[in-house]
């Protein structure tokens, strides 16, 4: 027996309000989608597993501002989703650009970006993100700011400057075992301060080719 | 190392759930309250557990219902399926009848002629409106009413609350007289259903847009 399944607008609807079966329900019927086109944008299945649950994270974070337009509930949830994805596939695409030519490996400096040029979202899905990054970004350094200072030093060295633990040891002029102490009593008050999902996605956000 | 997003998302949707479970308690025994001090206040009617065994079951099973079921749908506690809800719904129409009218119910479906007495603004009404309007204030102010993200929700509060009133006022009045029962009783329930349906319609909409 065919049994009729709720829609996407209809899960997306109850997960918007807090059931933690349509969430379910929805991520069984997204996920599928969402790895394809990730895997077809980064053509590597383990980094298109990776994007696809910072998608998840960074949706579940972005929920508040979905509003269903348009005559296609169901397609403007769907839409949503691969807006978030295709955005997230092109930052990691982007970075790997920006570590390319910082290696300044001859060669090697091919734009991913150009291989999907007819991929490129709207202005309008442009401001769907920039509008979630700038609430992750606002929320992250109003936890930064509650951090000792101490412990806010490494946190900006290690995840905006992009410094390796040994290098903020040198700079700092403490121990490297400090150091690891500082970021990991920082990084438990951030989860505490953010919740566990916030805190990695604004990792990902404020890492050196993030948005913050 | 791949992260996995699932129970991370089920964790904070569940400590979301757990704060609203926090924040509505205080609201709940503040109900309870209000719903003791009006017991005590206009007194238990002397029969009460004199009543025929299946028309208390459905006093006791209105008071699960509007005190549990309805309030924790419409706060987004509970996500029954579409069948449970419909489900929901007609129990607590077919348990507030019964509770209120008991084997009347059948006779007044069987066709028995009622007792002269029509709709009149009487003790029961007023106390059903007023205690309901008590709860509705209480439903308010604690946010209750747009918790949820559909104005449906409302609806579920409100008629929580109304059967509150209504089990209230089958709690205090004795009256085995069907016009009463049906008019006073359950006719001010509905009249309440209505009035904080429209209320609570209303407290959505700008809350939900402010």
């Amino acid at each position: 027996m065919n049994v009729a399944q709720p829609g996407l607008a209809a899960l997306m609807d109850r997960y918007l309000d807090g059931d933690q079966r349509a969430f379910g329900q929805l991520h069984a019927a997204l996920s599928p989608r969402l790895r394809g086109l990730l895997a077809k944008l980064v053509r590597d299945n383990a980094t298109a597993e990776d994007l696809l649950q910072a998608t998840l994270l960074k949706a579940h974070l972005a929920r508040n501002g979905f509003e269903v337009r348009g005559p296609h509930p169901d397609a403007a949830v769907q839409a949503w989703y691969t807006t978030i994805a295709r955005n997230l596939a092109l930052d990691h695409l982007r970075g790997q650009v920006r570590e390319r030519k910082r290696r300044a490996e001859p060669g090697e400096d091919r734009d991913p970006i150009q291989e999907i040029a007819t991929d490129l979202p709207s202005i309008e899905e442009w401001q769907v993100d920039r509008d979630t990054a700038a609430e992750i970004t606002r929320r992250v350094h109003e936890a930064l700011a509650q951090l000792p200072t101490a412990q806010r030093e490494v946190v900006e060295l290690h995840k905006l400057a992009g410094l390796s633990m040994a290098e903020i040891s040198e700079r700092l002029q403490i121990r490297e075992g400090a150091v690891r102490v500082r970021a990991h009593r920082a990084y438990k008050a951030l989860a505490r301060v953010l919740g566990p999902g916030l805190l990695l996605v604004a990792l990902n956000l404020l890492g050196p080719g993030g948005r913050a | 190392m791949s992260l996995d997003a699932v129970p991370l998302i089920v964790a904070d949707l569940q400590a979301t759930r757990r704060a609203r479970t926090r924040h509505f308690l205080p609201a709940l025994i503040l109900a309870l309250l209000v719903i003791g001090g009006l017991l005590v206040l206009a007194g238990l009617r002397p029969d009460l557990w004199q009543q025929p065994v299946g028309q208390l079951l459905a006093q006791l099973a209105v008071w699960a219902l509007c005190l549990v079921a309805l309030p924790a749908v419409g706060l987004g506690l509970w996500f029954p399926s579409r069948p449970l809800r419909l489900l929901l719904v007609v129990a607590a129409v077919v348990a507030a009848a019964l509770a209120a009218l008991g084997r009347d119910l059948w006779a007044m479906l069987g066709g028995l002629a009622m007792s002269g007495q029509g709709p009149q603004l009487d003790f029961c009404v007023s106390a059903t409106v007023g205690a309901g309007f008590v709860l509705l204030a209480l439903g308010v102010l604690s946010g209750a009413f747009a918790v949820r993200r559909r104005a449906g929700s409302a609806l579920w509060v409100s008629g929580g609350l109304s059967l509150m009133a209504l089990d209230v006022t089958i709690w205090h009045c004795p009256s085995d007289d069907l016009g009463h029962n049906l008019y006073s009783h359950l006719g001010a329930a509905l009249l309440l259903m209505v009035l904080a349906s429209v209320a609570g319609l209303i407290v959505h909409r700008r809350r939900r847009r402010g």
